[in-house]
């Protein structure tokens, strides 16, 4: 692909790259960064670029996802004492949570949009990168697990767990405020 | 079919990631239960709300489109190496990044190329007979690590693979056959009903490592306000093949390996000095009584 057209195509997916390199990076600068690394990375390789139905973005984002894990180094998997690690009972997002509250149903949405994107940046960055790949740029969980080179069983899991617990947190906050209408349900309920 | 297998197939078919034949059934019980067209009304919403909030101001900054632009400008007119049989010539422009080097040949150093080639075949066929054993060279735990998670997370999605991988489903049969597939020290079903764990069912594995391994599997049902969860244990004949990759390892002193780039999950091993156990676990404020139940199941050595 010539650079022309690599930069036409590719271009205009200009602003999801650098919303995933956000997620990514936490740093406007740093996913500018990125963002330039993987578009020149994807110009050296536009050769193998191949059409596989869902459009360059899922190639782009994959190039990205490469991009940004060399960058961080790969001395993450190293075997460490117990003691090091965060404790069991930190507050970290629990996949152990209470199934989603199906009454949710009935939420009314307008009030919970900022819990719902503090939920969001709070979960751990591999939920919420499959989450956001899934609910915001729309792939499938094929596409995101060649993206980001995992299992697709990986995927589903760690996007269930990421919704549980969303739904888990919208269930506690409608609770608190009162934010359910009504019974819920299906009118059968 | 528990909540918590409702919960996922309601996802996938939300998604559009069902099977027809699995798609087909789940209509046929939406139909009938309000329950469940509830959950899915739910999950469209929260995926619709999700991509409003998320998209939501988070554009690319101004000018960075003029700055990529002009980065990609610039790496195409940088001067590309030509490439020659056997030699990188650094010199000469090649206009438009998208033509392919020129390639010539054969040049005098064209048989460095072939004797190169035949070097690449060679170690080809010598990794796949012995890949497996160079790759683990100093990277044993690690690829261990990435083993267990990798079934744990295979198995806790997809009930068929959980159902292959398990084919000793009753405890005798579990501790007698695992006991005799390992050949080396012997392997007991651990009790975890205390936590509410039900034992599933164990099978051989192949752990990374010249020794034979296998797994158990434990399963905890979803409860009010608790969602199902899973526990896998891998039993590995400890022969010291870990000992110089992980610190403070000794029996019965537990040690984690962290997960690539997190699964959620926590994978942790102990030995008891014959037989090396790898845990594979949600990270959940019960890992601590989970860990204390597997100590006092484990054969005599660890304390």
């Amino acid at each position: 692909m010539e650079r022309d057209a690599f930069e036409q195509i590719a271009l205009e997916h200009l602003d999801a790259v650098y919303r995933m390199a956000m997620q990514l990076a936490r740093h406007p600068d740093e996913a500018s960064d990125l963002v330039q690394e993987t578009y020149l990375r994807a110009l050296r390789v536009a050769e193998k670029y191949e059409e596989k139905g869902g459009g360059i973005r899922p190639w782009l984002f994959k190039i990205l996802h490469n991009v940004f894990y060399t960058r961080v180094g790969k001395a993450k998997r190293q075997p460490l004492a117990v003691e090091e690690l965060p404790s069991a009972t930190s507050a970290e997002p629990r996949p152990d949570e209470p199934p989603p509250a199906w009454d949710l149903e009935s939420l009314q949405w307008e009030h919970v949009d900022e819990r719902l994107k503090s939920s969001i940046e709070q979960l751990r960055p591999e939920y919420r990168s499959v989450l956001l790949l899934w609910g915001v740029e729309g792939l499938k969980y094929r596409e995101i697990s060649e993206i980001q080179d995992i299992p697709i069983g990986t995927v589903m899991s760690r996007l269930h767990r990421a919704r549980s617990i969303l739904a888990e947190q919208l269930s506690e906050l409608a609770e608190e405020t009162g934010l359910v209408e009504g019974c819920g349900g299906d009118g059968g309920a | 079919m528990s909540e918590q297998n409702d919960s996922n197939l309601i996802r996938n078919y939300a998604d559009g990631e069902l099977d027809p034949e699995q798609a087909a059934a789940l209509q046929q019980r939406l139909e009938s239960d309000h329950r469940l067209r509830a959950q899915l009304r739910f999950e469209h919403v929260l995926r619709e709300r999700i991509g409003e909030v998320m998209r939501d101001g988070s554009s690319a900054p101004a000018g960075l489109v003029e700055r990529i632009s002009a980065a990609l400008s610039e790496a195409t007119d940088e001067p590309e190496p030509e490439v020659v049989a056997g030699r990188v010539d650094s010199g000469g422009a090649v206009a438009g990044r998208g033509k392919r080097a020129r390639r010539v040949g054969p040049a005098p150093m064209s048989m460095f190329a072939v004797a190169a080639a035949l070097l690449l075949v060679a170690g080809v066929i010598l990794f796949s007979i012995f890949g497996e054993q160079i790759g683990h060279e100093g990277n044993l735990a690690i690829e261990t690590a990435r083993f267990v998670e990798d079934v744990h997370i295979r198995c806790e999605t997809e009930p068929k693979t959980l159902a292959k991988v398990s084919p000793w489903r009753a405890r005798g049969e579990a501790e007698r056959e695992l006991t005799r597939h390992l050949g080396d020290g012997e392997v007991s079903v651990l009790d975890l009903s205390s936590l509410g764990y039900k034992f599933y069912g164990a099978g051989p594995c192949h752990v990374p490592g010249p020794v034979p391994s296998g797994h158990f599997f434990h399963e905890r049902p979803a409860e009010e306000g608790r969602d199902a969860s899973m526990v896998s244990l891998y039993v590995v004949p400890d022969h010291g093949q870990y000992a110089d990759q992980i610190d403070e390892h000794r029996p019965g002193q537990w040690f984690e390996l962290p997960a690539e780039p997190g699964s959620g999950d926590r994978i942790l091993g102990i030995s008891n000095g014959s037989i090396m156990y790898f845990l594979v676990c949600p990270c959940h404020p019960g890992l601590g009584d989970l860990k204390k139940a597997i100590e006092a199941g484990l054969p005599a050595g660890v304390q």
